[in-house]
């Protein structure tokens, strides 16, 4: 369900998402091999439902979310320590949950698998589909933009 | 690595627990002697302190009944949800459906001249497959090449029209009652 929610941003949605996840999954049934474990194959079935919503949405809106990808490929390693270390815990948590929803959704449902349901990379990648190695690569640009945005609005907030 | 810096992969890789050996070993020798690369380090593990604890979101209470409804109507109409549920799986049979009438057509299988009148092959339709699709068919290729005859002048073309505008409309009521037919409740 937070995967869900992170993912769309609406928690009627989310619901409903999940919801036909189950359906789907229940209709589906045998086509379940056993090859992963139940709760990754449900997983798959649920980000694909997800990720069709989010598409959908993305195109109904010409988002430019795409386009976001590729400046992220130009992104050094973020280093904003001076500004991280200053910051006290509960508000870093707070500015992190506001910037993950930001993320474009690639990137966002593997920081997502990664973080809150807790899947190891392999898992990620039977998930999602992406090769392992686009899995590092998604999780490394995540967590720098996730860096670059925290850091700067941190020093915005401080600077007024 | 004591006089270098760690890369910042490596930091994070470090803590992930993916790093092992030596290169674990010489990576936590220098982030006891060197301030900037615990500094950095720090801050990695402050972000992902934070990643970890996102907030979880709980269903609702009734959630549980609400799946249950949905799969309990699946289950007692597979075949009708199927069909009905996805509107692209419809557009895929209307199609195929097209495609094979042309060849019909197209191989004098059907009478061309019949076909041009448009109620010679829904007639055949009928006697083949004794269902309501085959008036249907040639209800609407008549409305089609009586109305956009530059469209639909040949009989094949507003034959294959009349399916894919039949199949659209069931589509379209897939869309609109797919929730009702399939017993999902209303979510507040």
């Amino acid at each position: 369900m937070s995967l869900a929610f992170r993912l769309v941003g609406s928690r009627e949605e989310a619901e409903e998402l999940v919801q036909d996840a189950f359906v789907r999954a229940f209709r589906n049934l045998e086509q379940f091999r056993g090859d992963a474990s139940f709760g990754t194959w449900f997983y798959r079935i649920l980000y694909n439902v997800c990720m069709t919503k989010v598409t959908r949405r993305r195109k109904a809106m010409d988002s430019i979310e795409d386009a976001d990808l590729p400046l992220a490929d130009h992104l050094a390693d973020t280093e904003t320590p001076g500004v991280l270390e200053n910051m006290e815990q509960e508000e870093l948590n707070r500015l992190i949950a506001t910037e993950v929803d930001r993320l474009p959704s690639k990137l966002k449902s593997v920081v997502l698998l990664f973080y809150i349901q807790e899947m190891s990379y392999p898992e990620i990648s039977a998930v999602t589909g992406l090769p392992i190695g686009t899995v590092k690569t998604y999780l490394h640009r995540g967590r720098n933009l996730l860096r670059k945005a925290v850091g700067s609005t941190f020093s915005d907030e401080v600077g007024t | 690595m004591k006089h270098m810096h760690v890369s910042p992969a490596d930091l994070q890789d470090f803590l992930d627990g993916n790093l092992s050996g030596v290169v674990l070993r010489s990576v936590e020798e220098h982030l006891d002697s060197c301030k900037a690369c615990e500094s950095r380090f720090r801050s990695l593990a402050a972000v992902d302190r934070a990643l970890h604890s996102l907030p979880q979101v709980q269903v609702d209470a009734g959630f549980t009944r609400a799946v249950m409804s949905r799969i309990a109507s699946v289950r007692t109409n597979p075949v009708g949800y199927r069909l009905l549920e996805n509107a692209a799986y419809v557009f895929a049979l209307a199609l195929v459906a097209a495609m094979i009438l042309t060849v019909f057509i197209l191989t004098g299988a059907l009478d061309q001249q019949e076909v041009t009148q448009g109620q010679g092959v829904a007639e055949e339709i009928i006697a083949g497959a004794g269902t309501l699709a085959g008036s249907s068919i040639a209800m609407f290729s008549s409305l089609l090449s009586e109305y956009a005859p530059f469209v639909f002048g040949s009989g094949s073309l507003a034959i294959t029209g009349s399916i894919l505008v039949i199949l659209a409309v069931l589509a379209v009521l897939d869309r609109v009652f797919a929730r009702r037919w399939t017993g999902a409740p209303t979510l507040k």
